[in-house]
This record gives structure tokens, C-alpha cells and sequence, in this order.
């Protein structure tokens, strides 16, 4: 399979995740994912782009989030941008499972789903995170080395 | 995410359809929250067998009520988990913290409860 990408851009408003959960699990369906794993993987990016909201922006609802999604022929690559002030990515931790207390499990979900979570700040302003999961297909470890966007 | 919200005899029953996320999940709260505070139920059951979608948010809602139940001595569970609200709950490994039941009929039954 050759390499697909698309991006949306979208307000940090989570009224808009309907949308852009709709666009993520497309695009991992297409990649070959069960309807389970579907599910889970859109789980996994929807909490990536509801943590931006909350904590990058501060539930302030229009400003600009980026998703960008590459099909490769050995993984599923998203790629979130935003805007706001950096992030620490040492800081990011998900609470432990043994603490029943509400809030915590989005960075659980994420790093438990995902074959790769990635924190970074971009040099040109705002962070990235990067988030890949192997394809069904892919068994063992390629070492391939995803492209950035664009 | 549409909340119907029935009380009968003490007993509370809140089914949430839909996506509960970001978005919709503290319409959910409100509802869970407040018919433990207004109602004094013996039992709310949260129906989730239409829940298309919940999100950690949702969860967390999930978790407030039983923490709110536990204080106010009142029983909560879940019945009717949708493929996607069990996926959820087994991720996080809530599944073992809650009561869980098929239908809300198993619920009553196993509480000694009748509606």
C-alpha cells in the first residue's frame, strides 16, 4: 500500500470531537483495523485532542488544532498540532489504575492503546504529539522511521 | 446524547444514549448527581446499553456517582454495557469496581429490590 495522508483542522471546541472521531475511525478502518481495535484507537486520539483542549488551551473553544493522519504500509500514524504554550512532556503522567478517583485515564488510554505516544514541542511555537500503532498486518518490528507532516 | 431519567418506588434509573464525551458528559454528570441529592433513591441504576461511545470523561462521571452513591449510603450500578462502554471498563480495569449486570431486571433481583 502506498502512503495515504490526510489533516483536518478544527476548533478546540469538543462539541466538534463528533466530527473528528468520525474522520479518525474512517481512517483506521481503512488501515485494516478490527471494529474493536477501531474503536480503542479512537478513543486513544480523541483523548490526545480533548487534553490539548483542556490543558494546552484551557477549555478556551476556537483555537486551532490540527490532526494529521498517515496510512503507511507497516503502521497508523496521528500526528496532533497545536498552538499553545509548551508543554512539559515530563509532566504527563496518567494516574494509576488501583486509584478509583474520576479524571487521569486519557493518558492510560492513550499510552495503553497505542504502540507509541510521543510529547514534543515544536521549535517553531506549540506541541506535537505523536501517536502510531502498527498495522494488523505488521507483526514484528520494522524500525521504519514515520515521516512529519506534510 | 439523550438522558431518559425514571424513579419508581426509591429506585432511580438513568439511561444515557448516545456518545457521552467532553462534550455531553456533564449533562450526565448533572443528572447522576442530582438524582442522588433530590431523590434519596435506594438503588440508580445507570442503563448504558445505548451508550455508542463514552470517553474518560464519561468514565469519570461514572466513577463521581459511585463515589456520590457510597456517601449517601444509596446503591449504584450499571446495567446493559454496550461493546463499546465494556471495552472501556475493561481498559481501565473498572469493570471489578462497579456492580455490573446484564439488564436492570438482574439488578432489582440481585439487590432484593422491585420497582
Amino acid at each position: 500500500m502506498n502512503q495515504h495522508q490526510i489533516m483536518i483542522r478544527f476548533p478546540s471546541n469538543p462539541r466538534f470531537m463528533q466530527v473528528v472521531r468520525g474522520v479518525i475511525s474512517h481512517m483506521t478502518g481503512l488501515a485494516g483495523f478490527s471494529e474493536k481495535e477501531t474503536r480503542l484507537v479512537t478513543l486513544a486520539v480523541d483523548e490526545a485532542c480533548t487534553n490539548i483542549m483542556r490543558h494546552t488551551y484551557k477549555n478556551e473553544p476556537c483555537q486551532p488544532i490540527e490532526a494529521w493522519c498517515t496510512i503507511d504500509k507497516e503502521y497508523l500514524l496521528f500526528q496532533l498540532l497545536d498552538y499553545g504554550e509548551a508543554i512539559d512532556p515530563s509532566r504527563i503522567r496518567h494516574r494509576e489504575l488501583d486509584e478509583v478517583r474520576p479524571g487521569g485515564l486519557g493518558t492510560f488510554f492513550m499510552k495503553n492503546i497505542m504502540d507509541t505516544v510521543e510529547y514534543r514541542q515544536r521549535p517553531e511555537g506549540g506541541n506535537e504529539i505523536r501517536m502510531i500503532k502498527k498495522l494488523p498486518s505488521q507483526k514484528s518490528d520494522s524500525g521504519a522511521d514515520p515521516p512529519g507532516p506534510g | 446524547m439523550n438522558i431518559n431519567s425514571q424513579t419508581k418506588n426509591q429506585i432511580t434509573t438513568i439511561e444515557l444514549s448516545g456518545a457521552v464525551d467532553l462534550y455531553s458528559s456533564p449533562q450526565a454528570r448533572k443528572a447522576i448527581l442530582s438524582a442522588m441529592e433530590d431523590g434519596k433513591p435506594r438503588l440508580v441504576m445507570i442503563n448504558l446499553s445505548a451508550v455508542t461511545y463514552i470517553d474518560s470523561s464519561g468514565v469519570a462521571t461514572l466513577v463521581e456517582g459511585l463515589q456520590m452513591a457510597k456517601e449517601k449510603k444509596c446503591k449504584f450500578c450499571l446495567v446493559g454495557l454496550s461493546d463499546a462502554a465494556r471495552e472501556v471498563f475493561e481498559l481501565a480495569r473498572l469493570h471489578k469496581v462497579f456492580d455490573i449486570f446484564p439488564s436492570e431486571d438482574l439488578a432489582l433481583k440481585q439487590y432484593g429490590l422491585s420497582k
